[in-house]
């Protein structure tokens, strides 16, 4: 298995672990930095020092007399330099007496203690000699580690100085201490800002969290600050607009259900209502009364008519439901059929129908008739005469059939749910004969059609129906 | 002979509904919205047995009328309703309503639910003592009257047939079943919610605290129970 840090821990751990790496490469550039100029000082302080013994050494002996040799001259003026560890190697059979060398080691001629076998390799010394100059080198002693500067003073006379670099090394040793606490504390600096980091990351993180448990709990209100600019701003951003989004949905469904509920108590009651008078009117066909027995059976007759007009209404409104309407298009005559409409649906009524353009297109005619009927029987329960009837075939691709009533017009609260099933002129349900779905059953006709039914306010309620003109069906 | 009010705005169930009323020996009047019905009411209000109110109607509607007739009168009140789903029910019986009756119903149906409402009114034997006492109310058998100090109690006949079946059972448990049968006459198809509804309407009566009631007791589980006098 493997092991998965909190958020909080990995955040710590990673700026921690930034935080020690960055500090110990500065800390290893510091000390290296500051080691090598030290060092360096050291070397140049050193080699003033024996650059200014050379020189004096040599004033010396030109100045000076009553000394034996250059080697006995060179190590008295030396002898007066008290503290100084020293040596001297002697090539030439002049200035006194000659080093000899052993196991590659010059042995000096001359020399305070504190030597050690070994610090004067020939190659260096050599290449003094050779340099006409002074060379530096490092050796180590039981003493501690020296800087050994090796120069002519007099041709064929090399003096030796040697510089003990302890003090070098505690200096350095200070340094890497100090670096190793500095470092540290930044480690530990950085783990507590890595903390402090941690902990608001982790703040804002468990509070989307929250959020979304709420919201999942069914908070559809929830929402998430949103704080600044970042990741986390814009995490807080899509939230809210998922939650928004979800919530819309969710009251979209739910106004949906409540619809449907409505829409089955609505069946309920308006198939209920004529089923109660055709019961009670049942019993009235047993009466000895010959005019109560007509009266019954007149009432059973207009209950099953208005019953099954129903039924073949709710069984047309479940069609379109299941997206099982077909549409049959052929050529219509617009004008032809709003005619027949009218003579069908309001046999009596003195309804003009005028016509200007083509009226001409294809469309379902069984279809186009029912919204037209349905407009018209609208417009005449509900509505006041004249109703007239318009068709309008001027636009190119689209006939117009407008039904016009003189009445008072659709009721403002009205106007947006007219086409909504089971609404009524009138706050009685059952005050008119119709089954509250022909304005219905007509706008899902129009759009079947790719059409569409529109009401505005004209001197009384107009119903446009716009079809598109449509094109011949495919044969085949 | 009864004389019934059928409220109901559908012309033609109007007409078939007080046909057959009026073949099973009713004398029905007939309005057509709530506002003629408690027009009617007002005008003729000894001559009203019985109001039979269509919940649905235009205007105000059937609950509204029968919270308006339950403010000033007792007649009893049969709702109609074409819903029937439990919230009619439970808010039309909340309403003050006697009974309701889900359409289509049968003619013989209502005529007996009507002439169960109707017995009641009339006491069925006259008890042996006429005068009772239920915490500070006196409840006269003899008369059909609740007092408090004096004071007359406008309770309806179902009202007062129950609170006379709780006092002449005082103490003991009477399950819904039971009451159903002796108040209202119905045998198992009555709604339990009958029950309920009007102890919830005779405990706002009686009570000096409806909400928590020291007179009229439910046993949970069982049904309700008077306190012993």
């Amino acid at each position: 298995m493997t092991w998965r840090p909190s958020l909080r821990a990995a955040i710590v751990l990673t700026v921690a672990a930034v935080s020690l790496l960055t500090t110990v490469a500065m800390a290893l550039t510091t000390y290296q930095l500051q080691a090598g100029s030290a060092r360096e000082r050291f070397a140049a302080s050193a080699q003033a020092s024996f650059d200014s013994d050379a020189q004096q050494a040599h004033q010396f002996l030109v100045r000076g007399t009553g000394f034996g040799s250059a080697v006995d001259g060179v190590a008295e003026y030396m002898r007066a330099r008290l503290g100084l560890t020293w040596a001297l190697v002697n090539f030439t059979p002049t200035s006194g007496p000659v080093s000899t060398s052993a196991d590659g080691r010059y042995v000096p001629v001359a020399g305070t203690g504190g030597l050690f076998p070994g610090q004067l390799p020939v190659s260096e010394v050599d290449e003094a000699r050779r340099r006409w100059g002074s060379v530096r080198y490092a050796v180590d002693t039981p003493e501690g580690p020296q800087l050994v500067i090796v120069g002519e003073v007099e041709p064929g006379l090399l003096l030796a100085e040697f510089y003990n670099a302890r003090s070098l090394d505690r200096e350095l040793a200070t340094l890497r201490n100090r670096l190793a606490v500095v470092a540290a504390a930044v480690v530990l600096l950085g783990g507590a800002l890595g903390v402090l980091a941690a902990r608001g990351v982790q703040r804002r993180v468990r509070t989307a969290a929250d959020a979304a448990r709420r919201f999942g709990d069914g908070a559809l209100d929830t929402r998430l600050p949103v704080q600044g600019r970042d990741e986390l701003a814009d995490l807080a951003g899509s939230f809210n607009a998922m939650a928004r989004r979800l919530g819309e949905s969710i009251e979209q469904l739910r106004r949906k259900d409540q619809q449907q509920r409505r829409f089955v108590a609505d069946v309920a009651h308006d198939l209920r209502t004529p089923l109660a008078s055709m019961v009670a009117a049942a019993d009235g066909l047993h009466s000895p009364d010959a005019a109560d027995r007509a009266r019954s059976a007149e009432l059973l007759g207009t209950q099953v008519r208005r019953l099954g007009a129903l039924v073949e209404d709710l069984l047309e409104m479940s069609t379109f439901d299941a997206g099982a309407a077909e549409l049959r298009p052929e050529a219509v005559d617009l004008e032809a059929l709003a005619a027949d409409a009218v003579r069908l649906s309001a046999p009596g009524a003195d309804i003009p129908v005028r016509r200007t353009g083509d009226a001409s297109a294809f469309g379902d005619p069984r279809r186009l008739h029912t919204i037209v009927r349905n407009l018209v029987t609208n417009a005449v329960r509900h509505g006041e005469p004249p109703v007239t009837v318009t068709v309008d075939g001027t636009a190119p691709d689209v006939v117009r059939v407008a039904v016009a009533d003189s009445g008072p017009g659709l009721p403002a609260e009205l106007a947006p749910v007219v086409f909504d099933r089971f609404v009524r002129g009138d706050r009685a349900r059952s005050r008119t004969e119709g089954s509250g779905l022909g304005l219905a059953i007509a706008q899902e006709n129009a759009r079947l059609h790719g059409g569409r039914l529109d009401v505005h306010d004209d001197g009384g309620a107009v119903f446009t129906l716009t079809v598109p003109r449509g094109e011949p069906p495919r044969v085949g | 002979m009864s004389r019934l009010l059928l409220v109901e705005d559908d012309a033609t169930l109007a007409e078939a509904l007080a046909r057959a009323l009026r073949g099973l020996g009713h004398e029905v009047a007939v309005a057509d919205s709530g506002e003629q019905a408690l027009d009617a009411l007002g005008d003729r209000l000894t001559s009203t047995d019985l109001v039979l109110l269509d919940v649905m109607l235009p205007g105000v509607d059937g609950f509204e009328v029968c919270r308006r007739i339950r403010a000033t009168d007792t007649v009893p009140v049969i709702l109609l309703t074409a819903r029937g789903d439990a919230v009619d029910v439970v808010v039309g019986l909340e309403c003050g309503a006697d009974d309701y009756v889900v359409k289509p119903v049968e003619p013989r149906v209502l005529d007996a639910r009507v002439k169960a409402i109707l017995r009641r009114a009339v006491p069925a034997q006259p008890p042996k003592e006429h005068v009772h006492t239920v915490g500070d109310l006196e409840l006269d058998t003899a008369a059909m009257v609740v007092t408090r100090g004096g004071v007359e109690l406008n309770l309806t006949s179902t009202e007062i047939r129950l609170l006379i079946e709780f006092v002449e059972h005082a103490g003991q448990v009477l399950s819904r079943q039971t009451l159903l049968k002796r108040v209202w006459d119905y045998g198992f198809a009555g709604d339990s919610r009958l029950v309920d509804a009007a102890v919830a309407r005779l405990r706002a009566k009686i009570e000096p605290e409806p909400a928590n009631p020291v007179l009229l007791r439910t046993v949970r589980g069982f049904g309700y129970r008077l306190v012993k006098p």
